[in-house]
């Protein structure tokens, strides 16, 4: 054997080889770091031993980083499974894919985020892209926070990170975390800035999305997905995803650059998958799910249980401002928890919602917390096609 | 190349009726063990060796440490392995036996180790190193060979700087013709002016002690 050291040999990228950077071995932009080695002599046609060697390229140790460490937390409130032996459309969800109907980021009050841009890995969900284009897409933000993001990935293809194994993560003293391969997982890139979180209150990042895969027939308008359905798009089961992600949530990933393979910061997404996503079963008419997992469970709209009210109330005398023909109304909408939640978990979300035709929600409905019409704000309304798979 | 994608170890304990034979085997017990490539489908990595069996040249190697690496890092070392074993002789084309690129027997050539990359630093050492836990020793050895441990000249091939002019991406190191190979130890015991000790260091890299074999392969 003979050992070819080379000392003080190379630079390496800035960036994660993981996270796929552009441009191959020659490009200025390359992000891996690849030698061509050639031993060879100086005769005509001399024959040469050759190397192509890949050097991965793993997270610097002070950027490797905890969950709580990303500071910026993220989670799925209406992401939704259900048990396979319900009696209903919305509770025979297989648990076969994971669906998202919305991601909730969280800036905690005066916690300032590394970097700029957050990757997020997401369960199946299709944002409402803008109209300019470029992959960006809709938005809600609890405060004045600037926040665009844009969602990334192929829908129905491959993901583009891949699984380290265990012997592989030991042999980089556990530098690479949990990234994953899946169909329709995507990554949703948020540029956050760097100020702190809103005092008191902090910044709530609010990405509405429909499912993935509708439901089949695609007539009912239900984002919990028909249990017979047997091609989803996502090979995994919520078990398998959760195996996969080594029984925690995906990695977060950070950086001063939209593009995946500018990312410097990773976690080790020690994050219970369980606290980034309801995993409880939706079972059917049973109101086991706390209130944050499953509005729908506890909307009776009758008031007359004690622990379920929803109702929308006049803001002011109902005697002359709820008339025949009134618009915009300013209207209380009231609801009492089943369980304690707190608006600041990653799960907890509140949504609205009413049929597209003839609907008495108008698109510019204003929603404000509290009940003085000056509480943050919700200012979007998002349109939601039954059955549409926005590829 | 011929990769073995399986390892089988058996153990038989039997009754001796022949040299080679057992009249009644009392215990059989085997051990199999996959290596990376069998079975695989994209998941690569999950197995973390491959082993060649069979191949038409040196297999090349690379090392890597835990925190060798890291996003950012400059100036980074590397270390590459070239495995040889007696089956690489050097010379003319023989039925059975591995081909190694050059005749090192003589020292008619210059010597060329080429990087190709973007981040690589025209500033950067080379040096070729004979692991100690890897040298030869006559248990291993041809039965015609006496064995024993090498050195490298150290003051030729440690610390060597890079030639100079190459354009960026490349680096390059050049061993002149003598400064390499030769059939130091063969006959004469000597290796030009210097005596001829293979452990203290006056060993030309790929120099061919045995016939056709290079030193420090095994």
């Amino acid at each position: 054997m003979v050992g070819i050291a080379f000392s003080a040999f190379m630079d390496m990228p800035a960036h994660l080889t993981t996270v796929r950077g552009r441009g191959g071995l020659g490009s200025s932009n390359q992000k891996f770091m690849d030698v061509f080695w050639v031993m060879t002599s100086n005769i005509a046609s001399s024959a040469s031993l050759q190397a192509y060697m890949h050097f991965y390229i793993i997270v610097a140790a002070a950027n490797a980083k905890t969950d709580a460490e990303m500071l910026v937390t993220y989670g799925f409130p209406l992401n939704t499974f259900s048990a396979t032996a319900g009696t209903t459309l919305k509770s025979e969800n297989d648990g076969a894919v994971a669906l998202s109907t919305g991601m909730k980021l969280y800036i905690a009050a005066d916690v300032a985020p590394l970097a700029d841009y957050y990757g997020f890995y997401t369960l199946r969900m299709i944002p409402f892209f803008k109209a300019t284009g470029g992959n960006e897409i809709d938005v809600m933000v609890s405060t004045a926070r600037a926040v665009q993001c844009w969602s990334w990935g192929s829908y129905n293809g491959a993901g583009f990170a891949t699984i380290h194994g265990p012997a592989w993560a030991t042999y980089f003293a556990n530098k690479y975390f949990a990234l994953m391969q899946f169909r329709g997982v995507n990554m949703i890139v948020c540029k956050l800035g760097t100020a702190a979180g809103t005092s008191s209150t902090g910044d709530v990042v609010i990405i509405p999305a429909t499912q993935l895969a509708p439901d089949t027939p695609a007539t009912v308008n239900n984002p919990l997905p028909l249990a017979v359905s047997t091609t989803p798009y996502l090979s995994s089961s919520l078990d398998s995803m959760k195996t996969a992600c080594n029984s925690v949530n995906p990695a977060i990933l950070a950086g001063s650059d939209e593009y995946l393979g500018t990312m410097t910061f990773i976690s080790n997404a020690n994050t219970a998958f369980a606290d980034i996503a309801p995993t409880q079963n939706y079972a059917g008419t049973a109101q086991a799910v706390a209130f944050p997992a499953a509005i729908s469970q506890l909307t009776d709209n009758s008031q007359s249980s004690d622990a379920t009210l929803y109702d929308i109330t006049a803001k002011t005398d109902p005697t002359t401002n709820w008339v025949i023909g009134a618009a915009k109304l300013d209207a209380l909408l009231l609801f009492k928890q089943a369980a304690a939640a707190a608006w600041t978990d990653v799960r907890s979300v509140m949504t609205v919602c009413g049929p597209q035709t003839g609907s008495t929600i108008p698109s510019d409905l204003v929603i404000t917390a509290g009940n003085d019409g000056a509480g943050a704000a919700c200012t979007a309304a998002y349109l939601y096609t039954v059955g549409a798979v926005d590829e | 190349m011929t990769i073995a994608k399986k390892l089988e170890c058996s153990l038989t304990i039997g009754t001796y009726s022949a040299s080679k034979t057992s009249g009644t085997a009392w215990y059989t017990a085997k051990f199999e063990t996959k290596v990376d490539g069998d079975s695989q489908t994209s998941k690569f990595g999950q197995w973390s060796s491959y082993i060649g069996v069979r191949d038409g040249f040196a297999s090349l190697g690379q090392k890597s440490q835990n925190s060798d690496f890291e996003a950012g890092d400059t100036d980074v070392a590397a270390t590459m392995y070239i495995f040889l074993s007696q089956k690489d002789q050097v010379g003319a084309r023989a039925t059975g036996v591995r081909e190694f690129p050059f005749d090192t027997t003589v020292t008619d050539k210059e010597l060329y180790f080429k990087a190709y990359g973007v981040g690589l630093k025209s500033a950067a050492k080379f040096a070729a190193t004979l692991p100690a836990a890897d040298k030869f020793v006559a248990s291993n050895s041809l039965n015609a060979f006496t064995g024993g441990t090498f050195g490298l000249d150290a003051a030729v091939y440690a610390n060597k700087d890079a030639e100079t002019g190459s354009p960026t991406g490349m680096v390059e190191w050049k061993f002149a013709a003598a400064a390499w190979g030769g059939s130091c130890c063969i006959t004469t015991g000597s290796c030009g002016a210097s005596v001829c000790d293979k452990s203290s260091g006056n060993l030309n890299l790929f120099s061919t002690p045995d016939s056709k074999i290079i030193s420090h392969a095994y």
